[in-house]
């Protein structure tokens, strides 16, 4: 009977053990990429924009996005209720997590590989939107010249319709410029929104 | 029946009293946007957007003697949103509306002395109407618009590690590419052209090294064959890509067109060449013609006109399997050909 408390009581120190020593090797990682993100070297110099302020009230806004249709000629909108953010660039982070997300209505698809993600956003005084994006972007992305095209006016469009500032927008992946997503478009270069792909139902 | 009957007395009373109803029906109206204009080295592009008309709606008169370009809807009334500009630069000295003795309205483009031709083209996606204004001193062929084609350069897309598209069980993309690229190169041979290969085997190449390949063997065409890839219940293909009207400078341009411009003077002819692969190829394919102008990533350094191929939706299964057929490829090679053949037999539309 002793025996197996005494057993019981190391057991349970070890457990102790492991569990501050996971808690601390957790939180090197987190501080790790925290203060990385913070510092996006290789982001061009723009107007400083307040990273960390994401004071949330719960409060919703809806938003228009813009997903290819099935049939991928056209850009079709659906409205979407996201967190709202007194900033704009973590309130345009948070349109492009939902766009990521996917369309919930039938009929629309997405254009972004599944586990891609943005990191944060810019805008600079011109109005140019820096949108900067997890490695997925590029790694998985399906490919194809029209692919890509739907995809960056997907994401340019819906930000010019929903934020009136942005006049253009810049696709970052990891904080550098990329020459293509997957080897058609040239998005070196910020866009300019075509609406004439979005079709208003 | 009875309901048909009853729709079609509806109809015919409806009509035959349109004319009573509405004696003075206004043409409808089409908006037409001045989006800017390039001034390049030898030219000046002016690009409008025509408000969702197609720019064939539209008729372009060059009048030499009173050193103007008027632009005309043909069926509608124009209506403009944009104010006069003046100093485009010393092409172009002013954009303006006028409206002729008739009360036709149009936009018209005052051209300074050093303006020569004028070349239009349009564009898709907004359809876009452009006009290319020569300077009058440009050497010779300096806007080279039909220039004779000697030399075709073939681009099979991908290669190497980098296969492109093509889900399992279906030939890969860059192997699709590289076929269909050397039936058409044997082909354009037997026509008489001379031909660059930018790659003859499976080896990835950088775009900046197919484009200088294409540049230094002086090619007067580039052509770079792909497949495609999506979920798109549409689209099987094939699509055709021309590089797009470049985003707006400011600013007279005199010394020589730098490496990311030397593809603008090729726009109308890669627009008129876009055309004439189209018409060929739907003698194979059926559905409507599909030709985007996109921002081609390495075009913009091709000192000839130039266009990308789609031949088709590899995660189509019916379409991927059509493509692994060596007797689709041979179709589709040599229609490629013969649009190329009637591309530069030199006939502006």
């Amino acid at each position: 009977m002793t025996e197996r408390i005494r057993v019981k009581g190391e057991s349970g120190v070890l457990v102790w053990v492991v569990l501050v020593a996971a808690l601390a090797v957790v939180l090197a990682v987190a501080g790790y990429f925290f203060f990385r993100e913070q510092t996006p070297d290789k982001l061009p110099q723009v107007a400083p924009a307040f990273q960390g302020q994401t004071s949330f009230q719960g409060a919703k806004a809806s938003f228009k996005l813009y997903f290819p249709s099935d049939d991928g000629t056209v850009l079709l909108a659906e409205t979407r209720d996201v967190r709202e953010s007194p900033d704009k660039s973590v309130q345009i982070r948070e349109v492009v997590s939902e766009l990521l997300r996917g369309p919930m209505k039938e009929g629309l698809v997405s254009s972004f590989p599944a586990g891609s993600r943005v990191k944060n956003v810019f805008i600079d005084s011109s109005g140019t939107a820096y949108v900067n994006f997890s490695r997925e972007l590029q790694s998985d992305f399906p490919g194809g010249a029209w692919t890509e095209t739907l995809a960056i006016y997907s994401l340019t469009n819906t930000l010019a319709i929903n934020f009136p500032e942005v006049k253009q927008v810049q696709i970052l992946v990891e904080g550098g410029v990329p020459e293509t997503l997957a080897g058609h478009i040239d998005i070196s270069r910020p866009f300019t929104p075509r609406l004439a792909l979005n079709k208003e139902q | 029946m009875i309901r048909i009957l009853l729709a079609f007395t509806a109809f015919l009373l409806i009509s035959a009293s349109a004319p009573v109803c509405m004696p003075q029906e206004e043409p409808p109206l089409v908006e037409v946007r001045y989006l800017g204009s390039h001034s390049y080295a030898g030219f000046t592009r002016l690009v409008f957007d025509t408000g969702g008309v197609a720019p064939d709606g539209f008729k372009i008169n060059f009048v030499p003697e009173r050193r103007q370009v008027v632009l005309y809807p043909q069926s509608r009334l124009l209506s403009y949103s944009f104010a006069p500009v003046e100093d485009v630069d010393d092409i172009v000295t002013g954009i303006d509306f006028v409206e002729d003795d008739a009360g036709k309205r149009g936009i018209v483009a005052n051209l300074g002395p050093g303006a020569g031709d004028v070349v239009q083209s349009y564009l898709s996606e907004p359809y876009r109407l452009v006009l290319d204004i020569r300077k009058k001193t440009s050497v010779e062929g300096y806007l080279p618009y039909g220039r004779p084609v000697r030399t075709v350069a073939i681009d099979p897309g991908h290669g190497g590690r980098n296969a492109g598209r093509g889900a399992q069980g279906v030939r890969a993309e860059k192997d699709i590419a590289l076929d269909t690229a050397i039936r058409l190169k044997n082909i354009l041979t037997k026509m008489g052209y001379k031909t660059v290969l930018t790659r003859s085997n499976d080896s990835d190449i950088s775009m900046d090294g197919r484009v200088g390949m294409a540049n230094n063997q002086k090619a007067d065409l580039f052509i770079s064959i792909h497949a495609s890839g999506g979920n798109f219940t549409n689209g099987a293909g094939p699509e055709i890509f021309v590089p797009d009207a470049e985003d707006f400078t400011t600013g007279p341009k005199n010394g020589p067109l730098s490496w990311g411009e030397q593809n603008a003077p090729y726009l109308p002819d890669s627009m008129r060449l876009s055309r004439k692969l189209w018409d060929a190829l739907k003698k194979i394919e059926a559905g409507q013609p599909v030709v985007h102008n996109v921002r081609l990533a390495g075009f913009s350094g091709l000192a000839m006109p130039a266009v990308m191929v789609e031949l088709g939706n590899l995660d189509n299964q019916a379409k991927a399997g059509l493509l692994s057929e060596d007797s689709f490829r041979g179709k589709v090679a040599d229609s490629l050909a013969r649009g190329i053949a009637e591309f530069s037999k030199g006939d502006h539309d």
